[in-house]
């Protein structure tokens, strides 16, 4: 249950930046940039919105730089302010924009049966962890792609411990129910 | 270690257990094949989710910080490392203190004029003068000390007397949950003018979802 210091080099860039100072805010913007829009992207499934959320959360992080506290790692304060922002915007636009036009991000493969095979995997664990409760949603993108420990994720979400675990336990068994004939076939596979 | 240590799985496998938890259940997998089996089950699980491509065709960083920065707003204030203030914790403090020194004041002299008047507060104290008198307090020093006060000092037990009687004619007809009220109302009128609503919630846009 380790928590993720703040290195030296980030807690000085966030010193200047709550200073006022926007070019070591525009550095940390560039360091956190694809951890964000990755984690995000997980959590509503559209490259293009996770940006507008990323977008959105960093700006949300500037504006309320005075209230954040070394005490919590800068990587989930954002990943927190990231993933409310995705929930907002998830709920105002209330669909999720077509899975395809994501899906298709390793072209070039050169086996077109695998690559199809691949691509069909994807699409059907995105469908599933999106099918997910937000709540429990962002609890397991945070875990399995944010790479947070279970503590970090109750301060980044601000909720109990014992509820991160419930949930987590319950996003994994939804998980596995619905994906058990992907999972079989693949076993058998290899 | 019988029991099957199915509701720790999740946490074993994120490395989430303490050392003691963590042997219990190596201790049970290295004899229970059906435990081995979900735990086998649940890895992976997470190694299909984290196999998902990691490369996304994300917008390039500097791009997108530049998209970024161009709409952040002009400036924002920096941090102020003012120290706190104490004020708005110290008010309500003086305010019950001085309500119950008031208060007090009056009890006591009520309690004067009481003892003056049945007759033995005059009877232990034999210079003491009638109740009604302006100069009651000063009465009551004198009695007790066997002399008349200090001249510099006969003017604030006369305002003593004067702020009690004030007291009595505009707050008498008021109970002393009144009191405390109309006090309250006045710290609140004053933590409203002095400080006009700023809110600084931080990241949480929306907390019932996540909670």
């Amino acid at each position: 249950m380790e928590i993720t210091p703040l290195s030296a080099q980030d807690a000085d860039l966030v010193h200047r930046a709550q200073q006022g100072d926007r070019s070591a805010f525009a550095e940390l913007v560039r360091r956190y940039h694809p951890g964000v829009v990755g984690v995000v992207y997980r959590l509503c499934g559209d490259l293009q919105l996770a940006e507008d959320a990323a977008q959105e959360a960093f700006i949300k992080a500037w504006l309320n730089l005075n209230t954040y506290r070394p005490l919590m790692p800068w990587r989930n304060w954002l990943y927190r302010i990231a993933i409310n922002a995705a929930l907002d915007t998830l709920r105002r636009e209330r669909h999720l924009r077509s899975l395809n036009a994501t899906s298709d991000v390793r072209d070039g493969q050169s086996d077109p049966q695998a690559h199809l095979e691949q691509k069909e995997r994807e699409i059907r664990v995105r469908q599933t962890i999106l099918a997910l409760p937000p709540a429990t949603r962002a609890v397991l993108v945070l875990r399995e792609y944010g790479g947070l420990s279970y503590r970090e994720i109750a301060e980044a979400l601000d909720i109990p411990l014992g509820t991160v675990m419930s949930r987590l336990s319950a996003a994994r068994q939804r998980l596995r129910e619905q994906l058990a004939p992907w999972l079989a076939l693949q076993e058998v596979t290899s | 270690m019988n029991e099957h240590v199915t509701a720790w799985l999740d946490a074993y496998q994120d490395g989430e257990l303490r050392p003691s938890q963590r042997r219990k259940v190596e201790a049970h997998l290295a004899e229970c094949s059906a435990c081995r089996e979900e735990l086998a089950a649940r890895q992976a699980l997470s190694a299909w989710l984290r196999d998902l491509p990691a490369d996304l065709p994300l917008t390039p960083s500097e791009r997108f910080t530049a998209q970024v920065m161009l709409r952040l707003p002009a400036r924002r204030t920096p941090v102020a490392s003012t120290p706190p203030n104490l004020l708005p914790w110290a008010l309500p403090l003086i305010l019950l203190l001085a309500w119950g020194l008031l208060q007090a004041i009056s009890i006591l002299n009520a309690w004067l004029q009481l003892g003056v008047s049945s007759g033995w507060l005059s009877h232990l104290l034999p210079g003491l003068r009638p109740a009604g008198s302006n100069s009651l307090w000063v009465g009551l020093l004198s009695a007790l000390g066997g002399a008349a006060p200090a001249p510099g000092l006969q003017p604030v037990l006369h305002w003593l007397l004067q702020a009690d009687r004030w007291l009595g004619d505009w707050l008498g007809v008021l109970t002393w949950q009144g009191r405390i009220i109309f006090l309250y109302w006045l710290w609140l009128a004053f933590c409203l003018l002095r400080h006009p609503r700023t809110p600084s919630v931080p990241s949480k846009t929306n907390g019932t979802l996540l909670a």
